[in-house]
C-alpha cells in the first residue's frame, strides 16, 4: 500500500463526490463549482498518468475556459432562478404499475413451464438454443417504451 | 504490457472512468435544467478522456494524449457550447 495508492483512492473517492454533488446540487452554480473540482481531481489523475501537459491543458481549457463560459451563462441569464419543469402525474403510477407487471412476469416466466425439463438430452453442438420466455419480454419491452 | 501505472492497476483508472460517465449519463436524463445537462455531458467527455489517457499510459502511446488533446481543445465544442 504506497502512497500512490492511498492518493489515488483519495482522489476517486473525491472525484465520485463531486460528479455526486453536481448531480444532486439544487443551485446552478454549485453544480458549476462541483464540476470546477472534478476536474481539478481529473487534472491531478492526468499528473498521475504521467500525463503533465493534458493536465495543464485540462486545467487551463476546462476549468479555466470552459466552467468560466459556463458560468457566465449561468449569471448572465439568471439560470439559478430557473423554476423546476412540469411533472406529469400520471408518469409515475404508470411506471410503478408496468414495473410490477414486468416482475411479475418474470416471476410466473422462472417457473417450470418455461424452463426446458432437467431430464431432456442436451441440445447438440451447431442447434439454436432454446428460445427466452416470450411474454416477459413483450412486458419489459413495454415498460421500456413508456420511459 | 497493460500492467500497473506507478503501483495502480489500470482497472482502477477505469473504474473511476465508469463511474464517472455513469454518473454524467444520469445526470443528462435526470436533470430537467439545460445548463447543468450541458455540465453532465462536459463530465461525461472528462470520463472518456480519462480512459484514453489510461490506456494512453498503460500501451506507451501516445496517440491516446494526442486525441485528448484535440477534444479539449476543438473549436466546434465551444460553438456548441456558446449555443445557450
Amino acid at each position: 500500500m504506497n502512497l500512490t495508492l492511498i492518493l489515488f483512492y483519495v482522489l476517486a473517492v473525491a472525484a465520485v463526490a463531486t460528479a455526486a454533488g453536481l448531480l444532486l446540487s439544487r443551485n446552478s452554480v454549485y453544480a458549476a463549482l462541483f464540476l470546477v473540482l472534478n476536474f481539478a481531481t481529473v487534472a491531478i489523475f492526468y499528473l498521475l498518468l504521467g500525463a503533465p501537459f493534458i493536465a495543464l491543458v485540462q486545467v487551463t481549457v476546462y476549468a479555466g475556459a470552459i466552467m468560466v463560459l459556463f458560468l457566465f451563462v449561468i449569471m448572465l441569464l439568471g439560470a439559478e432562478k430557473l423554476p423546476r419543469g412540469k411533472v406529469l402525474p400520471w408518469q409515475r403510477p404508470l411506471a410503478i404499475g408496468l414495473r410490477r407487471s414486468c416482475s411479475w412476469r418474470r416471476a410466473s416466466c422462472s417457473s417450470s413451464a418455461c424452463t426446458p425439463p432437467p431430464s431432456s438430452p442436451p441440445p447438440a453442438r451447431n442447434s439454436i438454443p432454446p428460445k427466452p420466455c416470450a411474454r416477459w419480454a413483450w412486458h419489459c419491452s413495454a415498460n421500456i417504451s413508456c420511459l | 504490457m497493460i500492467g500497473e501505472l506507478g503501483g495502480i492497476p489500470l482497472s482502477g483508472f477505469l473504474a473511476v472512468s465508469a463511474i464517472l460517465f455513469t454518473m454524467g449519463a444520469l445526470g443528462v436524463l435526470i436533470r430537467r435544467n439545460a445548463i447543468i445537462i450541458f455540465m453532465s455531458v462536459e463530465l461525461m467527455l472528462n470520463a472518456a478522456n480519462l480512459a484514453f489517457v489510461a490506456f494512453a499510459r498503460s500501451y506507451n502511446v501516445l496517440s491516446g494524449q494526442l486525441f485528448v488533446f484535440f477534444v479539449m481543445t476543438s473549436r466546434r465544442r465551444r460553438w456548441r457550447l456558446a449555443w445557450p
